[in-house]
């Protein structure tokens, strides 16, 4: 007797432990409300070439995306916009050149005037050699590179949050239509160390892969 | 109903009786199944080489239904026909085998399963592979003009490249209708498979390895483009829409991507079969 | 128990219950696991050099894991008691076939070497095993209700996928000859117990701990590639992958011993006059798919292995980029994979070829015993054939 409730209980226990793990994803952050000169809504994000103990206590030499929410840096890759709007995006780019693989994503695709802003420019594609990450949305059409901080670039960040280090500033922006949730991920191959580069962060949410939340 | 239950009644000839019921079960269901079912059955008719699948299928099917009716049919008579009647426990028939049954139903399976390899490998090999992949050096080939287009599988995403059009690369397949396509599928890190039901072509993409394709679309509509192999977190989000439009259409539309891609095909190594870009092995 | 009975067994008096509990049992068994779970841990750490160079950006130490599991493995048998016969063989004590005998429920959740019993412990935890892979599966149904991603995260569902798929083939493998093969075999040829009964027990333990291998990949992220493990993604994956190739490797040598074991009772300890073509039909299956275990299952504990260097020591056996190939592994994976499917199948015609004639009254077909085994006999060279072929349709004519 005593037995069998000592067994269903553990079974309950593993049971609880499991549905977590399973259901377990990031926490969504709302993009703010833009300035009203340029309607629409703004994301903050910036890229680190290591998450630090801080935001990944089980991964902390993963690449990351973080996000900003409320002044402060979040380690989440769900981002929640309105429909039928325009998104800007500006991010922070901390981490050093990988290199694209397929360098045809060295192009910018699918934002406002085909165009991404790197540190006052306006360009319409990078050097894939310079590339660091990209943010792409296949379902939306968004295709962005982000170069990468020069290798010989003093101060660069060593872990997150990254305040202050050398750093790339790209902003773009992205027309939404329908409600939905649209994957988002990373195409450089920045996950040192795995094979090609693409796995570890690059195949976990919170790191390289996040979601579009659209409503 | 069998003798033994009614004793005085000759036993009927169970395997006339049975003979007959399957033989007007399979005329009047195989010609039904053939007819009816068969243009109903995927993928579809919107390539040559599906058009031919939808015939293969319809001829397994058709081969099939007889056989399984044989089965049927028979499981259903022994049931009925031999059912113990109520309350009497007797044994069957002191029959050990029948060596000239034993052998027919080994010669007759043999045959409809030999017959049907042949005409499957004479199917795959006259439809130039029949929509799926041949591998670097296929054993037939289609004569005539051929389009060829290759796919880029990636973790994740299909990117499509036409070396003829100045080896532009885009993210959207186009095609045009009544063209032999030449597809050259091949993986720049690990294995996908390109599956785009509507044309009836399915193929891996292996990484370092050309898997050609041949496929002549014959309607001009949207297909689907899916992964068909699992490659990671995102293998599910990995599809895409394609369309086979007309001739002109396609010309249009491809000299517009030339144009509205020139800054990335600048940067693209040349064309070739597979690529091996860096990092090859474990990145830095 | 009658009253008779009961007064004639002594009951052991004045024992506590932790003095009952100490010596070669479960309990013994979970805590030597543990410990050498964390033993293999710190061995893994201390291991370094110019391979491991990459472990530093990853964070994550596959060998470190694998030891943990491979001497979780060893310390779990060695508490179970399988290591004592070995040991008082070397130490010079005489030959015996069985370990002490008990009595009572006990004997199920230990070392017995009574082939019924293995049949029920088979039995029950297969059954435990398939109740967890069920319990995935539902959770795939749940989160399929809806066509967008709803309840459960991508990295979680491919590895639910993967976890249901790979804990069902891999008890299932066993699932017909563990429970029925050792219990009705020796009961059907007259023998009064299997060829090698530790090895029996042997087979069944280390199925129990591949299972809890197995579920133990979602402490460690999981893995990305369903049942068939296929390259480069499997070089790709984080640590959960290592449980996997655990997983399948133990059930590799448990299902090679068990065919093994079967072989070797079949043929040596049939009753007199019990001469092959008087077999029952059941046997015959069952010695088929023995003779596919022990030819399958060895090449998938070999390309498990080299999957497991690939990952660990950075060779290059499945990666174009380093001179190997995707479909070395293909090939190798589904040597193993087509008989499996057939390991699945023939037991099954064995047992309802064994149950037709009981319930129809009617002799079964057959020319011979003999003749419809040397039928079930076509399979293995069958199956092999049928592989390659289907092996075609991944698009290669490639020499390998």
């Amino acid at each position: 007797m005593g037995v069998g409730a000592a067994v269903a209980l553990l079974g309950v226990l593993i049971g609880l432990y499991v549905a977590e793990w399973a259901t377990s994803l990031p926490t969504p952050v709302a993009a703010v409300s833009a300035p009203a000169s340029s309607g629409g809504t703004q994301l903050t994000l910036e890229t680190v070439a290591a998450a630090g103990p801080k935001y990944s206590p089980s991964h902390p030499d993963w690449v990351s995306y973080l996000v900003r929410k409320d002044g402060k840096w979040l380690r989440s890759t769900i981002y929640t916009v309105p429909a039928n709007s325009i998104v800007h995006v500006t991010i922070y780019q901390y981490d050093g050149d990988s290199g694209l693989r397929n360098p045809f994503l060295s192009q910018v695709q699918g934002t406002v005037g085909g165009t991404e802003t790197v540190d006052g420019k306006t360009v319409n594609a990078i050097n894939p050699e310079e590339a660091s990450h990209t943010f792409v949305v296949p379902q939306l059409g968004v295709f962005v590179p982000l170069p990468g901080v020069a290798e010989e670039a003093k101060n660069q960040c060593e872990f997150a949050p990254c305040e202050g280090a050398a750093h790339r500033t790209i902003s773009f922006s992205f027309k939404t239509g329908k409600k939905g949730r649209y994957r988002w991920q990373c195409f450089v191959p920045c996950a040192a160390g795995f094979i090609d580069g693409f796995g570890g962060p690059m195949q976990t949410m919170g790191y390289m892969d996040g979601y579009i939340n659209v409503v | 109903m069998s003798a033994e239950a009614h004793p005085g009644t000759p036993e009927p000839n169970h395997a006339r009786r049975f003979t007959t019921i399957w033989l007007i079960a399979t005329v009047i269901a195989t010609p039904l199944v053939i007819l009816l079912l068969g243009p109903e059955l995927p993928p579809g008719k919107a390539s040559a080489e599906a058009a031919g699948q939808v015939t293969d299928n319809t001829v397994l099917l058709g081969m099939a239904t007889p056989v399984l009716l044989l089965v049927l049919i028979y499981l259903a008579y022994a049931i009925i026909v031999f059912r113990q009647p109520k309350g009497a426990v007797l044994e069957g028939p002191a029959v050990r085998g029948d060596a000239r049954l034993q052998t027919a139903w080994i010669v007759i399976t043999s045959v409809l399963v030999l017959s049907l390899a042949a005409y499957g490998t004479v199917r795959l090999e006259e439809g130039n592979g029949a929509g799926s992949g041949n591998g670097p050096t296929p054993l037939t080939v289609p004569k005539g003009p051929k389009l060829p287009v290759q796919v880029i599988a990636q973790q994740w995403a299909f990117t499509y490249r036409y070396p003829t059009y100045g080896g532009v690369e885009t993210t959207h397949l186009e095609l045009p209708v009544n063209q032999m396509v030449e597809l050259h599928i091949t993986s720049i890190d690990v294995i996908h498979s390109f599956w785009a039901y509507q044309l009836g072509v399915k193929a891996d993409a292996n990484p370092g390895v050309d898997n050609v394709v041949f496929v002549k679309p014959t309607t001009e509509e949207t297909f689907e483009v899916h992964c068909a192999e699992l490659c990671g977190i995102w293998h599910g989000g990995m599809f895409d829409h394609g369309h086979v439009v007309s001739a002109g259409a396609f010309e249009a539309w491809i000299r517009q991507q030339e144009a509205n891609f020139a800054p990335a095909t600048k940067v693209l190594p040349p064309y070739a079969k597979t690529y091996s870009p860096e990092p090859t092995r474990r990145a830095e | 128990m009658s009253t008779t009975a009961a007064a004639a067994t002594p009951q052991p008096v004045g024992r506590p219950l932790w003095r009952r509990l100490i010596g070669f049992n479960l309990l013994t068994a979970v805590i030597l696991g543990v410990g050498g779970y964390y033993l293999g841990w710190f061995i893994g750490h201390q291991v370094d050099g110019k391979s491991f160079e990459f472990q530093a950006a990853i964070d994550e130490n596959d060998v470190a894991l694998l030891l943990a599991y491979f001497f979780g493995v060893v310390g779990f048998l060695i508490g179970l008691g399988f290591a004592n016969y070995p040991i008082s063989r070397l130490l010079g004590r005489p030959a015996s076939l069985r370990e002490k005998e008990q009595e009572g429920i006990g004997r199920y959740f230990g070392l017995c070497t009574d082939h019924k019993v293995v049949g029920i412990q088979y039995l029950i935890g297969i059954g435990v095993f398939f109740f967890v892979g069920g319990l995935n599966a539902m959770l795939i149904r749940t989160e399929l209700l809806h066509s967008t991603p709803t309840l459960v995260g991508p990295n979680q569902y491919l590895s639910l996928v993967g976890m249901h798929g790979t804990m069902m083939m891999g008890m299932m493998t066993s699932g017909i000859l563990g429970p029925f093969a050792n219990y009705f075999v020796p009961i059907m040829i007259g023998a009064r117990r299997m060829a090698f009964p530790r090895i029996e027990a042997l087979t069944f333990w280390l199925l129990m701990a591949a299972g809890f291998i197995l579920v133990s990949t979602i402490f460690f992220g999981g893995f990305p590639t369903g049942w068939t493990g296929y390259e480069p993604l499997n070089d790709q994956a984080v640590m959960g992958m290592d449980s996997y190739i655990c997983f399948f490797a133990l059930v590799g040598i448990s299902m090679a011993l068990l065919g093994l074991n079967m072989m070797a009772t079949i043929i040596t300890m049939r009753a007199p006059g019990l001469t092959w073509s008087r077999l029952p039909i059941f046997v015959w299956s069952v010695f088929a798919t023995s003779v596919l275990m022990v030819l399958a299952a060895p090449m998938l504990i070999a390309t498990l292995l080299m999957a497991a260097l690939d990952r660990t020591i950075n060779t290059s056996f499945f990666v174009a980029g380093g001179g190997g190939s995707s479909y070395l592994f293909e090939n190798l994976f589904w040597f193993f994979g087509h008989p499996e499917v057939y390991i699945l199948a023939l037991p099954g015609f064995g047992i309802v070829l064994e149950l037709l004639p009981v319930f129809t009254l009617a002799q079964m077909w057959d020319l011979t015993a003999d003749e419809m085994g040397r039928n079930i006999h076509a399979h293995p060279t069958l199956s092999e054939a049928i592989k390659e072929a289907v092996e075609g349709i991944a698009g290669h004519m490639i020499n390998l």
